[in-house]
């Protein structure tokens, strides 16, 4: 009787269960088919936290951090080529600098590089500036105290947090749009990059640049200072040498108030501030030839002297060493390197 | 708060877990913590006002069901010794004492909802001044009226007084049915409210069932229908003339059915959770042959308000029976001696105007309805004539389907008093359906209205779903006929789970619209 009894009850449950797991498991798969793959089109940074995770166990010698002023100015492959470096961009569009310090955080978990490079510029955002820049970066994210972490210090009026971890609550519209890309990327997004650097081609020459604003405060705001903060102790406690840089753009403006306070701020933590603005023709970089936008961002020739001289400067201080004659990242690199070179001519001949 | 709203859905889920662990006779006590946290999470300074209804309320029942119990025991100790005027005048006595307590006390609440309700309004009309703008507690109407019934029904002895303070102010704030209802009577709802039901997985099963269906309803046809209506009703209105307005109003009363009838579903789900069986509020009221019946089958428990404690009372009191008594001897069985039943038809509908908001649009929907009942009420002798001069056309399923047609688009005119804004928005509406119909504008611009085809699809697929739903009642309901076991139940369950979630307008881009009647 008590062993019915207890049959029934187990019974009870079966149909429930069943069917929280298959619509738990319907929700995580729609959400993954709805989400934006960003493999196409002008938003293809989207895809790039999540590339990562495929690199996560590679173990680096430098890890990038940071927006556009990393991810489109270094490249991994001429750092390994130049210098036998291995390297990973961990980057994002408009990529905030506590998103940077969880990005870092959740890196850490898996390599312990000997160098970590962080693009400051995000230190001019105070606060985050819209969704979708958010949901370029954190979407990408697997779930981990990170993500949650990230995501709370990211939200803005008006958003729900429980859509960056059940991605179908945000993007269940997008059922009625759906194409082939997205059956495609469904369990794996697309790998754009090499080794998180997104290549640009195109040679727009600087001519003109708005001027800078008056600059109305130049204290940086209190948020991404303590992120940054954050950052440098996470580097000290791993004893990773952290530089921080300001990459050579020449817009949006980086006023002399700011530089001021990073040389302070660097001294006073000990740790390294290049602003490799200051250092365009010690790189070489010609503002006619190594930028596709007329002097905001570096093309692949100028993100090659970039790396080169940055390689230059790791290697001098024992950051970095020689990895070409190991077989293992000799081969990925050989793989990468052969892609990388594919494109860069492949988009050069689309050039022209 | 809405139900929709991820606050109400983790207090749902920390309430159910408390309620089933607690002891049975504890149970109630968790239902009536987890009304006092909702109320206050939609507004601190709503508990106020709702503290005050379940106190008055309360203390003059208890008083209402003393004297009640005091003139039984003291007529029963002096049947034999007093007279029998002397008896009336005790009883008199008594009966004024209660009459007296029952006035204050409704004063008291039906001033309160007055007050916050109409002073705004009324100072407006009467072009005062100044401006108020007070708060307006979260379902202060469907309290109040649900208190209200409670203590006519004790001064009438239908039943005792509930005499333990906590279990009356759950009765009287019972969360799920603070947003738009249904409004309860005591003697029903107290069989199950108190009870503290067993844990019984199909009975959850069948809970969620409800929710989830109340939910896609409201997520798939009326927030997705809700941008259309805004432009078709909105301030540009005047734009929108002839079919546009034949559009609007069918479209309306698909979206009002479906987002009052998806709120009352999740609030019966919701009730069934915690094995609270609160009263059904509709009956496939677009399926009804004329406008009596459809006043049966949609908001029944505010229809059934009305009915008992104002049409009836008014219908059978002294004046009213004096007045008929006085016309039926001077004009027979003719319009003229019904005069107090329609007077107590109009004052009715009146008030079941008023009672939906404060404006005049209400109060002039509300004697539409009387007015329209009153015709048919006076024509339904034509009608009867016609009848048997053509018996056959009653059993006509095609004459059934045109009465119900009509009834949907006389229902759907009378409801334009809620769609435009004053009379003569109204009747530049209304009129323009004669004058200038074009019947292709409105079908060649549905794009216009801000809906993807897709959307269009979607909308239409769920309204016949939900019609092939309610054409399921006749032979049983849905649930009885279909989800009869657990596997079908829990499937169902997850399926419109991922319906609301993947079809559902929510998110960026949409303004989580809160219930219609919610405003009420």
């Amino acid at each position: 009787m008590e062993a019915m009894e207890k049959g029934k009850k187990r019974k009870n449950w079966f149909a429930p269960l069943c069917v929280l797991v298959l619509t738990g498991l319907l929700i995580w798969g729609l959400g993954r088919l709805v989400r934006p793959k960003y493999a196409s089109g002008i938003t293809l940074e989207g895809s790039m936290v999540e590339n990562w995770y495929a690199h996560a166990k590679e173990g680096h010698q430098v890890l990038f951090i940071g927006d556009c002023e990393v991810y489109e100015s270094f490249s991994p492959v001429t750092l390994f080529r130049e210098y036998g470096a291995t390297s990973y961009i961990r980057g994002s569009a408009q990529q905030l600098m506590w998103q940077s310090y969880y990005l870092l955080r959740e890196a850490l978990k898996t390599e312990t590089p000997r160098a970590v490079v962080l693009s400051i510029c995000s230190l001019r955002y105070a606060e985050p500036q819209n969704e979708a820049y958010n949901r370029m970066t954190l979407d990408g994210m697997r779930l981990s105290r990170e993500k949650v972490e990230a995501v709370r210090a990211s939200l803005m009026e008006g958003e729900s947090e429980l859509s960056y971890y059940v991605p179908l609550l945000r993007y269940h519209d997008r059922i009625f749009e759906l194409t082939a890309e997205d059956a495609r990327y469904l369990f794996s997004g697309p790998e754009l990059t090499y080794h998180g650097y997104l290549m640009r081609t195109e040679q727009v020459p600087f001519t003109w640049l708005p001027a800078a604003p008056l600059l109305k405060d130049a204290n940086f705001g209190e948020k991404p200072v303590e992120y940054l903060t954050r950052i440098v102790d996470l580097c000290r406690e791993k004893g990773i040498a952290l530089i921080l840089v300001k990459g050579p753009c020449l817009y949006p403006a980086w006023y002399e108030e700011w530089d001021a306070w990073l040389e302070d701020y660097a001294a006073d933590q000990g740790v390294t501030y290049l602003n490799a603005m200051k250092l365009t023709d010690d790189m070489g970089i010609d503002w006619a030839t190594d930028t596709y936008d007329g002097g905001i961002h570096l093309n692949v020739y100028g993100a090659e002297k970039y790396t080169r001289w940055l390689g230059a400067y790791l290697s001098e201080r024992g950051l970095i060493e020689d990895q070409r004659q190991d077989p293992v990242a000799a081969a990925r690199y050989e793989d990468l390197g052969r892609r990388y070179e594919r494109e860069k001519q492949r988009r050069t001949e689309g050039n022209e | 708060m809405t139900f929709l709203s991820s606050g109400f859905l983790l207090l749902v889920g920390a309430l159910l877990i408390t309620y089933y662990v607690l002891p049975k006779r504890f149970r109630y006590l968790a239902l009536l913590a987890g009304s006092v946290v909702f109320y206050a999470l939609a507004g601190r300074a709503y508990l106020p006002f709702l503290t005050i209804t379940v106190v008055t309320i309360y203390g003059a029942a208890r008083l209402l069901g003393r004297s009640l119990e005091k003139q039984k025991a003291y007529v029963a100790a002096h049947k034999t010794e007093l007279t029998k005027e002397a008896l009336g005048a005790y009883k008199k006595g008594e009966g004024r004492r209660r009459t007296a307590i029952f006035l204050v006390c409704l004063l008291i609440n039906l001033g309160l909802l007055g007050a916050l309700k109409y002073t705004g309004f009324l100072l407006s009309a009467f072009r005062a001044p100044w401006e108020v703008h007070w708060v307006l507690p979260l379902g202060i109407s469907f309290y109040t009226f649900q208190s209200v019934g409670y203590l006519i029904d004790v001064k009438r002895g239908k039943y005792p007084p509930e005499k333990n303070f906590l279990r009356y102010a759950l009765f009287a704030s019972f969360f799920p049915q603070m947003i738009q209802g249904p409004i309860s009577r005591y003697d029903m709802l107290s069989k199950t409210l108190y009870e503290g039901a067993d844990f019984d997985m199909d009975r959850l099963g069948r809970g969620l069932v409800r929710i989830a269906w109340g939910a896609a309803k409201k997520l798939i046809v009326a927030d997705r229908l809700a941008p259309a209506l805004g432009l078709l009703f909105g301030a540009e209105a005047g734009n929108y003339r002839g079919s546009w307005v034949f559009l609007g109003m069918v479209l309306y009363a698909l979206r009002l059915y479906a987002d009052f009838t998806g709120g009352i579903d999740m609030a019966l789900g919701v009730g069934e959770l915690f094995g609270v069986i609160l009263p059904e509020n509709f009956d496939r009221p677009y399926l009804s042959k004329n406008i009596e019946e459809y006043w049966t089958r949609w908001h029944m428990t505010m229809g059934g308000w009305f009915r008992d404690y104002v049409f009836y009372p008014l219908n059978v009191s002294k004046p009213f029976l004096k007045w008929t008594k006085r016309l039926r001897t001077k004009f027979g069985d003719s319009f003229l001696s019904r005069l107090p039943l329609y007077t107590a038809t109009l004052i009715t509908w009146l008030a079941t105007g008023v009672w939906h908001g404060a404006g005049w649009n209400y109060a002039l929907w509300g004697l539409t309805n009387g007015v329209v009942i009153i015709l048919s009420l006076t024509l339904k002798p034509l009608y009867d004539r016609f009848h048997r001069r053509f018996p056959s056309l009653k059993e006509k399923k095609a004459y059934g389907a045109f009465e119900i047609l009509r009834t949907f688009l006389l229902m759907c005119l009378i409801r334009l008093w809620d769609c435009y804004q004053g009379p003569g928005g109204v009747w530049r509406a209304f009129s323009s359906l004669f004058t200038v119909f074009n019947g292709d504008a409105a079908l060649s611009g549905l794009d216009a209205l801000g809906l993807s085809l897709s959307a269009w699809v979607i909308v239409l697929c769920m309204a016949a779903l939900m019609l092939f739903v309610s054409l399921q009642k006749g032979d049983g309901s849905f649930r009885t006929r279909y989800l009869n076991t657990p596997a079908r139940l829990w499937t169902i369950a997850g399926l419109l789970l991922l319906l609301c979630l993947l079809l559902g307008a929510y998110g960026p881009g949409y303004t989580a619209s809160d219930f219609i009647y919610g405003q009420f």
